[in-house]
């Protein structure tokens, strides 16, 4: 069942006092992300940096991020990461495999990627440059495949097969 | 999946496990051509130890030695390639062993044309040049990593002083010549102190014992006395000018337990730390 956008965390209802980000998805609807949570997004960083936001006041009176590539669907999800993750330590980028997570944590987001098709909130993370969903959606996507045939890889990704027996033959 | 930009593509294959990731190299054209151009980014098996044998018919035979736990379940994997194929057979792997049987001239191009990520966790290092046009210095000079360099036998025209200043620390550094062309001096010795400093363990070999040396004696006591040494350490030096009489009492004055047996000095320093030292002759 597609969520209720009126009622989810991202919705535009939400406490005066917070400190936050607006945002349009593709669909037009309006979203909020609390600044935290939104900062770990390299776009609105950068967004907000090329504009000199540099105070609550500045967020508050900002218009809506336009996120035109953003469902609202996986805009809904990315403010449910966020929100989770926006007290964790800063992100290694560069060597993702540093990044510790502890088990309660680590347990919400298998939960919480486990019942996604990843796909549209893998494109949405990439491009709101949020490294700490890209990662763990990258390492979901490569578990689901770990012990697979190249048969069943190409099955559950739907790829077609486009090399000539003898170019099969030769790679064996 | 497909419709995916290739740098997400490249996140997930970052994260396969090394058994896994040549299945995508059989997904189909794209996926393959996005594996072979951007493998160096993706995670390796390790090996404890590759060997390269020249077969001397244009094809390698390369054995792959993969760990066992406990030791007795270790592996190993062996293939005959052409010299063409031989990078894409170790490719998989990462290594901190690797030993250069060369026998004649197919494996020089071989190391050319290898990347230098896949050389860069090298550590020690054994080539075994027998007449072959293998660049052992062109090796060594790209695996950063090396403190352990075995040349036996070595042909090359090189000299030990430049060898050494290209391994950041050393551990052990064995050469055997078999041109005579090669020569160690106390410039040879003074990088050994300093890189012996710099490593782990100390410095367990150091034999250059058919390469003509030109030490003083003054430059070996302070090796000696300087250099870090690990907890047994063997050395062979083909000569030293100087006398035999004046070293053995600088042996018995700076260290214990000495027992001389011809050419070999056996002592202890106060650690306890045990050295075996050769020294071919004393020339005046």
């Amino acid at each position: 069942m597609a969520p209720n956008f009126e009622e989810a965390p991202g919705s535009s209802k939400r406490l005066k006092e917070e400190i936050l980000y607006r945002f349009h998805s593709k669909e037009g609807h309006e979203f909020t992300m609390e600044k935290a949570a939104a900062e770990l997004s390299g776009v609105v960083k950068q967004i907000s940096q090329d504009l000199g936001i540099d105070d609550d006041e500045s967020i508050r009176n900002m218009k809506p991020i336009p996120l035109i590539n953003v469902s609202s669907e996986a805009f809904h999800y990315v403010v449910k990461w966020c929100e989770q993750h926006k007290t964790m330590p800063p992100w290694e980028q560069d060597k993702w495999w540093l990044n510790e997570r502890d088990e309660e944590m680590k347990k919400w987001e298998n939960e919480f990627l486990g019942g996604l098709t990843s796909e549209q909130l893998f494109d949405a993370a990439n491009y709101m440059d949020i490294k700490c969903l890209l990662d763990k959606c990258a390492e979901t996507v490569a578990g689901m495949i770990k012990g697979k045939s190249v048969e069943e890889i190409r099955e559950i990704w739907e790829l077609e097969n486009d090399f000539t027996p003898e170019e099969e033959e030769a790679m064996k | 999946m497909e419709a995916l930009p290739n740098e997400l593509k490249i996140a997930i294959l970052e994260r396969v496990q090394p058994d896994d990731l040549r299945k995508f190299t059989l997904l189909n054209k794209a996926w393959r051509q996005l594996f072979k151009k951007n493998r160096r980014h993706f995670r390796r098996a390790d090996a404890e130890e590759i060997r390269f044998h020249d077969l001397g018919d244009g094809n390698i035979q390369i054995h792959i030695v993969l760990p066992g736990n406990p030791a007795w379940t270790k592996r190993i994997v062996s293939k005959t390639v052409p010299a063409a194929e031989a990078f894409d057979c170790v490719w998989p792997y990462t290594t901190a062993d690797l030993k250069v049987n060369s026998h004649s001239n197919a494996l020089r191009s071989v190391f050319e044309e290898m990347p230098d990520y896949w050389l860069k966790d090298v550590s020690t290092l054994g080539i075994f040049e027998n007449e072959s046009n293998v660049d052992s210095l062109a090796i060594l000079g790209r695996c950063p990593a090396v403190s352990s360099l075995y040349i036996d036998p070595c042909y090359s025209a090189i000299d030990v002083t430049s060898i050494a200043r290209k391994m950041p620390k050393i551990e052990d550094l064995k050469l055997l010549s078999c041109n005579r062309i090669i020569t160690a001096d106390d410039t040879t010795l003074a990088e050994v102190i300093e890189r012996s400093r710099k490593s782990e363990n100390g410095l367990r070999t150091f034999w250059v014992d058919s390469i003509p040396t030109d030490f003083s004696m003054a430059m070996v006591q302070r090796f000696l006395l300087e250099a870090k040494f690990s907890e047994r350490c063997s050395i062979l030096l083909e000569k030293m000018r100087g006398s035999r009489a004046v070293f053995l009492d600088f042996i018995n004055q700076h260290f214990d337990d000495t027992v001389q047996s011809g050419n070999a000095y056996n002592f202890k320093d106060a650690r306890g730390y045990e050295f075996s030292l050769i020294i071919g002759s004393f020339i005046a």
